[in-house]
């Protein structure tokens, strides 16, 4: 019967040694032979640290011991324990007792991870590379729709974000029966400052205004790009009418009124016009011609704002 | 049994001596130094109250889980989880296997990282089960641990056995590069398995008031 057992555990695909209370082995299956070129013959009757002295380590030893006194099983990783077994293949090992009547021995039960583990880092590498061409294509992504929904000068919203974003802001008050506020800014003399000083300067003066927009603006509002020198400033939730004036108000202090720019003394002023969702209209196309019908009343009145 | 007793002390103090062990053997396998906070120690008695178990445990451990339990009979009947977040148990095995972290690192766990919690399992509660075993004079007969992920909700219906009238929880936290990594431990105990516990810690507070 010993026999039989014996030769079901040659026959098995794991390494397999039996040592007993002093650690001498008296069973060293062919599994074990293959993977550690020491023949059962040459190893059974010598002591398992001599056998394979890379087991010849503190702590594995300890845990040995304690198993062989106490019984219960331990599991070593091969992650874990590279160097537990000097090969190249990277095995798990499992330690447990074996006990009757007669004796007690020690169980060592060494299954090859190797082709899970080359599998898996092959897999990680994978992913790292998927990772990363996806976090390109996102950074793309973000560069088209950058150009598609902003200004390239500015860096604010342009023209067709804003139509989207009024769309929806719009429905939002239609909703809350909350009020909506459109301002509609012009550069004043922009075409003159152009023709004076030139395009470049005239760029300059485009981003000045664009940041003094931003900085009069509440968090919630959006400043636009609606074209050349005119801005559309969305204000939503507006809680009064008259909070339109606290932004007018604030770009008008930052408004320096003359403006220093390569050693030229430059005037800025705006003329802004303003339209509220839901009295001067119920649609984004009403409410933008009434601002800008306000702007050019405001403009022709020499005002900074009309309402 | 009244938390601020005598008889809790020594029970701490038993944890506290199995866990060092533990942490020394971690220590020594990865090569890193691995620090331990004193655990503490839980009580609970399903018999006279009605236990949610996940009360109990750390408010952080709100994500995924990952659990290992052993089961274990002869002297003493009852099961131990160790409890770990599933985030905090993938630190402890880069940490362990001196990986460094890489941004597509998620939280999905590959074969190598089960290998690795389980031994890590196997470690942490062979040492807190054998040496209070010892320190006890119990004997205890268990096999390695299987491990499982749990969501919140699935933890509760699959570790929360009813069956067991007694639960001890004891809270480690292990400190390894300045990361610390805590985690519970959740042993369910028959009732006459706590009564042995019990009766084996009156003997060594007796031993002591000799």
């Amino acid at each position: 019967m010993i026999n039989y057992c014996y030769e079901v555990l040659n026959n098995v695909n794991e390494g397999i040694i039996i040592v007993n209370e002093n650690f001498d082995v008296f069973f060293w299956n062919s599994y074990m032979e293959t993977i550690t070129n020491i023949k059962g013959s040459n190893a059974i009757g010598s002591n398992l640290y001599t056998v394979l002295p890379s087991l010849n380590k503190n702590y594995f030893k300890n845990v040995v011991k304690n198993i062989l006194n106490d019984g219960y099983a331990m599991f070593f990783s091969a992650a874990m324990h590279q160097d537990l077994l000097d090969t190249e293949e990277r095995f798990n090992i499992k330690i447990s007792r074996i006990q009757d009547e007669h004796k007690t021995s020690i169980l060592l039960e060494f299954h090859n991870v190797t082709g899970q583990m080359a599998q898996i880092k092959q897999l990680k590498k994978y992913i790292k590379e998927l990772y990363h061409v996806n976090k390109e294509l996102k950074e793309k992504e973000k560069e088209i729709e950058d150009l598609a929904y902003y200004d390239q000068l500015t860096g604010v919203a342009n023209r067709t974000l804003f139509y989207i974003l009024a769309e929806k802001y719009i429905q939002k008050a239609k909703r809350n029966n909350s009020l909506l506020g459109i301002m509609f800014i012009d550069i004043d003399k922009f075409k003159s400052i152009n023709d004076t000083y030139g395009h470049q300067v005239g760029d300059k003066i485009i981003i000045k205004a664009a940041n003094i927009l931003k900085k009069a603006t509440r968090e919630t509002d959006i400043v636009v790009r609606y074209g050349g020198d005119e801005f559309v400033v969305i204000l939503p939730n507006m809680k009064d009418i008259s909070d339109y004036k606290i932004v007018a108000s604030k770009i008008n202090n930052l408004n320096e009124n003359v403006v220093y720019m390569e050693d030229k003394e430059i005037k800025l002023s705006f003329s802004i016009g303003i339209s509220i969702y839901p009295n001067d209209g119920d649609n984004i196309d009403k409410l933008i011609v009434k601002a800008d019908k306000a702007m050019y009343i405001a403009k022709r009145n020499d005002e900074d704002i009309y309402y | 049994m009244d938390r601020s007793s005598f008889k809790y002390d020594i029970l701490k103090e038993v944890f506290n001596i199995s866990v060092g062990k533990a942490a020394d053997l971690l220590s020594e396998i990865t090569g890193k130094k691995i620090l331990l906070k004193i655990p503490d120690v839980t009580i609970l008695d399903r018999t006279t109250n009605n236990i949610e178990l996940t009360e109990y445990l750390p408010i952080k451990f709100t994500g995924a889980l990952m659990v290992s339990t052993i089961s274990f009979k002869e002297n003493l009947t009852g099961k131990a989880n160790l409890i770990f977040p599933a985030e905090k148990m993938k630190a402890f095995i880069h940490l362990c296997l001196n990986e460094d972290v890489h941004e597509e690192d998620d939280l999905n766990f590959t074969d190598i990282d089960f290998d690795v919690i389980k031994e890590i399992g196997n470690i942490i509660l062979n040492c807190i089960l054998g040496e209070t075993g010892n320190l006890l004079n119990i004997k205890l007969q268990y096999s390695l641990p299987e491990v499982k992920i749990y969501n919140h909700i699935n933890f509760r219906k699959d570790i929360d056995e009813k069956e067991y009238q007694h639960i001890l929880v004891l809270y480690i936290t292990f400190i390894i590069d300045s990361t610390e990594i805590e985690g519970t431990i959740i042993v369910d105990l028959a009732l006459q398995s706590l009564n042995e516990i019990m009766r084996k810690i009156d003997l060594i507070e007796a031993d002591i008031y000799d």
